[in-house]
C-alpha cells in the first residue's frame, strides 16, 4: 500500500490550486455567516468573503492567534451548533483559558483519512500492529493516530504513555510492528531495552512514526539503529485539527502537507508579510474543510520553509521542512507544550513565592526534565522547614495541574535570581538538541 | 474539464452569484444543490453564456468569456433547461431532430438510434406530440434531445422538478447509466437528497455563495445543508 487517497495525494498543482480556491471561498463564507469573531474582524477591515478572487488575496485577510481562541473560550469559534459537534479536544492548562477544539462527524472522518495518509506514507499497512504510546485524553495525538490506524485496518494497541517496562513486554509478546510516540520516548524505550539486556532483535518493530516535538537527523539515526525501524516525522497542532497536517514519506525528505485540506503560507514574523515559496519564516495555516471550527490564517509560531519538489514517492503535495524553531517562547518538554506565562500564573496564586523564577530543561536519561527554581519571600525563608516543604508540595501539585507535566521545584534564597532589564530570559534549555 | 473561478453575476443592483468557483473533471457526476433562489439556474446560464458574468469559465482549457452560446454547444456543452422546455406541438422525433440542429442528417439519425436505446419509451412515442407525454417522459425527451449534439459535458437544471419520486429515481438512474458510459454531468438541483444519492461530489449554494463542498456521501448527512435551505434561524433555534 503506497497511498491512502491516491487521487488527492497526486493532484497536479493546477488542480490543487483550483480545489484550494473553491474551498477557501466557501470557508470564508461559512466563517463570515456563522462565527461572530470573524464577521466582526472582516467588517473592521472592510473585507467580505468576496474579497478573495484568487489565492493570493488571502494576504488581505486577518490572522488568527492562539489568544483569539482563548478570548472566545469555550465555544465562540465554533461555526456549527453544538448539536453537530461529536468530539471535543482541548489544550492543557487550568489557569488562563485553555483552547478548545470541536469536531463534527465529517471532521472526524476527514481527520481519520488525513492521518491515515501520513501513516501509510510512513509504511503502515493493514497487516501492522500499531503500538500507540501517546497519552490519550484531551491531547489530540493519541486519538488522532488511533482512529487512523484502525481506519487503515491495522491492529491498534492503545498503550498510552508510561510504564516502559510493560510497554516493552507488550512489544515483545504482542509483536508490535509500528511504534507511535515522541522521539524522546522512542529513545527512552531504546535505553530501557539496554537496561533489560534486550536488543532490537528481541522486539518486532519495523516503523516508528514520531511527532509532537522537534527532533533532528541525529536522533533519527539513533532511533533507527537502536530500535531497528524506519522513523518518520509527522506534524500537526490541535488548534487546526491535531496530527495529520503533514508527514514524511519513506524517503524522509520533507513533510508532505495535506494541502487540499490546509492552505499553508509562510510569513515574515516581524513584518507579517507573506514570503515567496522556498523562504524560511512562520507557518500560517487556513483550514479548508473543517466544519466545526474553521480557522483563517492561524499563526502556528513554527518556523519552517515550504517547497515543491519531485518526490520519488509520487506525492505531489507541497512539502515543509521539519520546523526549526518557534517565534514565541513556547517550550516542548516530552511532547508537552509549555509557556513560561503558565508558570507565572501559578506563582501569582501563592503569596509565599515571588514572581522571580527560572526554568531549566534538562535531560534525565533520554527523557526531558523540567526544573523550576523559585525565589521565596523573606517570610517563608525564615519560616520552619515543615511549612516550606508543604508550600513546595502545593506549588508542585498546582504546576502539574496547569502544565500537564510534573516539574522539580526548588526554592532558592531571596534575591538570588537575576533581575532582568528589558526582555527577561527565564528559560535555560540544557538539552543539546 | 470545466473550471469556473470567482464567477459573479449581477442583475442590476442584485448580485445573484457571488464569487462562485467550481470544477468538474472528465467523467465526473457533480451536483450543485441549493434552495429556491440560491442562484443555481444563474450559474448554469453563465456557464452556457446566456448571462453576462465576471470571472472565468474555462472549458477544456479554453476560456469561454468571448465565446457565444451556440459556439459553446459546438465545443461540447449541452444544456437541459429547467422545466424540460420540449416543443409541445412537435412530435417526439422532431424534438430529437432539433437537438442536432447543426449536425447532418446521417449523424442525427445515428444519435437518435443510440439515445432511444437508453430511453425506449421515446421510441414507442416517436410520432406523438411531445405535449402529450407525461412529465417524466418529457424530462427523458429533454435529456435525449440534449444528447443528440453529442456533448462531452451535460448541464442540467433541476431534473427532478415537478416529478413524482418514482419518476425522479428513473431519471437519475438514466443519468447514472450515461455517466457510466463516459458522459460528464453537472446538474443543479433543489432536491438535495436525490442529487447527492447519485452524484460523486456536490456543492452547496446559499444566497449566491458556495458554503460547502465535498463528496456526496459526506454532504448527504450534513446539517449545514439543512441550514442552507432553512436559513440561519435554524441554527439559532437549536443553539442559543
Amino acid at each position: 500500500m503506497n497511498f491512502w487517497q491516491k487521487e488527492e495525494e497526486t493532484l497536479s498543482v493546477d488542480e490543487i490550486k483550483q480545489i484550494q480556491l473553491e474551498r477557501l471561498q466557501s470557508v470564508l463564507n461559512r466563517v463570515y455567516d456563522n462565527v461572530t469573531f470573524y464577521r466582526k474582524k472582516f467588517k473592521e477591515m472592510g473585507l467580505e468573503p468576496e474579497s478573495l478572487k484568487s489565492l493570493d488575496d488571502i494576504a488581505k485577510f486577518p490572522f488568527t492567534y492562539k489568544s483569539d481562541l482563548r478570548d472566545n473560550y469555550p465555544y465562540g469559534m465554533f461555526a456549527v451548533p453544538l448539536r453537530d459537534i461529536v468530539r471535543i479536544h482541548s489544550s492543557s492548562g487550568t489557569t488562563g483559558k485553555p483552547t478548545v477544539v470541536g469536531y463534527t462527524r465529517n471532521d472526524l472522518e476527514n481527520w481519520k483519512d488525513l492521518v491515515a495518509r501520513i501513516m501509510v506514507a510512513g509504511g503502515v499497512t493493514a497487516n501492522d500492529i500499531v503500538h500507540i504510546a501517546f497519552t490519550y485524553g484531551l491531547f489530540t495525538g493519541g486519538f488522532g493516530l488511533h482512529y487512523a490506524a484502525e481506519h487503515i485496518g491495522a491492529s491498534v494497541i492503545p498503550v498510552s504513555s508510561g510504564n516502559t517496562k510493560r510497554q516493552i513486554m507488550i512489544m515483545q509478546d504482542y509483536r508490535s510492528s509500528v511504534l507511535v510516540c515522541t522521539p524522546s520516548y522512542a529513545l527512552h524505550i531504546a535505553e530501557t531495552l539496554d537496561k533489560l539486556n534486550l536488543t532490537k532483535n528481541d522486539i518486532h518493530l519495523k516503523y516508528a512514526l514520531l511527532g509532537s516535538e522537534p527532533w533532528g537527523e541525529k536522533i533519527r539515526e539513533e532511533v533507527e539503529r537502536r530500535l531497528g525501524v524506519i522513523a518518520t516525522d509527522n506534524y500537526g497542532l490541535s488548534e487546526v485539527m491535531g496530527p495529520g497536517v503533514s508527514g514524511e514519506c519513506l524517503f524522509k525528505n520533507g513533510l508532505h502537507v495535506n494541502e487540499d485540506h490546509f492552505y499553508v503560507e509562510i510569513i515574515d514574523p516581524e513584518t507579517c508579510e507573506p514570503l515567496p515559496e522556498g523562504e524560511k519564516g512562520e507557518l500560517v495555516i487556513t483550514t479548508l474543510t473543517r466544519e466545526a471550527m474553521p480557522l483563517i490564517r492561524y499563526r502556528t509560531r513554527d518556523i519552517t520553509r515550504l517547497y515543491r519538489d519531485k518526490c520519488p514517492c509520487g506525492r505531489t503535495l507541497i512539502k515543509m521542512e521539519k520546523p526549526s524553531g518557534r517565534t514565541d517562547d513556547m517550550i516542548i518538554v516530552n511532547g508537552v507544550n509549555i509557556f513560561p506565562s503558565q508558570v507565572e500564573e501559578v506563582l501569582k496564586e501563592f503569596d509565599q513565592a515571588t514572581p522571580h523564577y527560572m526554568i531549566f530543561i534538562k535531560k534525565k536519561g533520554r527523557l526531558d526534565m523540567l526544573e523550576i527554581d523559585i525565589e521565596m519571600t523573606e517570610a517563608l525563608f525564615f519560616d520552619e522547614m515543615k511549612k516550606q516543604k508543604a508550600i513546595l508540595e502545593q506549588i508542585t501539585e498546582r504546576m502539574f495541574n496547569v502544565l500537564g507535566i510534573k516539574p522539580a521545584i526548588k526554592f532558592v534564597e531571596p534575591k538570588t535570581i537575576e533581575r532582568f532589564e528589558g526582555k527577561a530570559k527565564r528559560v535555560i534549555d540544557l538539552r543539546n538538541v | 474539464m470545466l473550471k469556473v473561478t470567482s464567477l459573479t453575476v449581477r442583475y442590476g443592483s442584485i448580485v445573484a452569484l457571488k464569487n462562485v468557483s467550481v470544477h468538474i473533471k472528465k467523467g465526473e457526476f457533480v451536483a450543485l444543490i441549493g434552495s429556491n433562489g440560491a442562484g443555481k439556474t444563474t450559474l448554469l446560464n453563465a456557464i452556457y453564456g446566456l448571462v453576462v458574468s465576471e470571472g472565468d469559465v474555462v472549458f477544456k482549457n479554453n476560456n469561454l468569456s468571448k465565446v457565444a452560446s451556440h459556439k459553446r454547444i459546438e465545443m461540447g456543452l449541452s444544456l437541459v433547461p429547467e422545466g424540460r422546455r420540449v416543443f409541445p406541438n412537435m412530435t417526439v422525433f422532431e424534438n430529437l431532430e432539433l437537438g442536432g440542429f447543426k449536425k447532418d442528417k446521417q449523424f442525427i439519425n445515428k444519435k437518435i438510434d443510440e439515445v432511444v436505446n437508453l430511453f425506449p419509451v421515446l421510441k414507442e412515442r416517436f410520432r406523438q406530440l411531445a405535449g402529450m407525454l407525461s412529465g417524466g417522459e418529457q424530462q427523458m425527451l429533454a435529456i435525449a434531445r440534449a444528447l443528440i449534439s453529442d456533448p462531452e459535458l451535460l448541464l442540467m437544471d433541476e431534473p427532478s422538478m415537478g416529478l413524482a419520486p418514482m419518476v425522479i429515481k428513473e431519471v437519475y438512474e438514466k443519468l447514472s447509466i450515461l455517466k457510466k458510459n463516459g458522459l460528464t454531468i453537472f446538474l443543479v438541483e433543489q432536491n438535495a437528497m436525490a442529487a447527492l444519492k447519485y452524484a460523486d461530489r456536490g456543492y452547496v449554494l446559499e444566497n449566491g455563495k458556495i458554503v460547502l463542498q465535498g463528496k456526496s456521501n459526506e454532504l448527504i448527512n450534513d446539517n449545514e445543508i439543512k441550514r442552507a435551505y432553512l436559513g440561519k434561524e435554524y441554527k439559532e433555534k437549536w443553539e442559543r
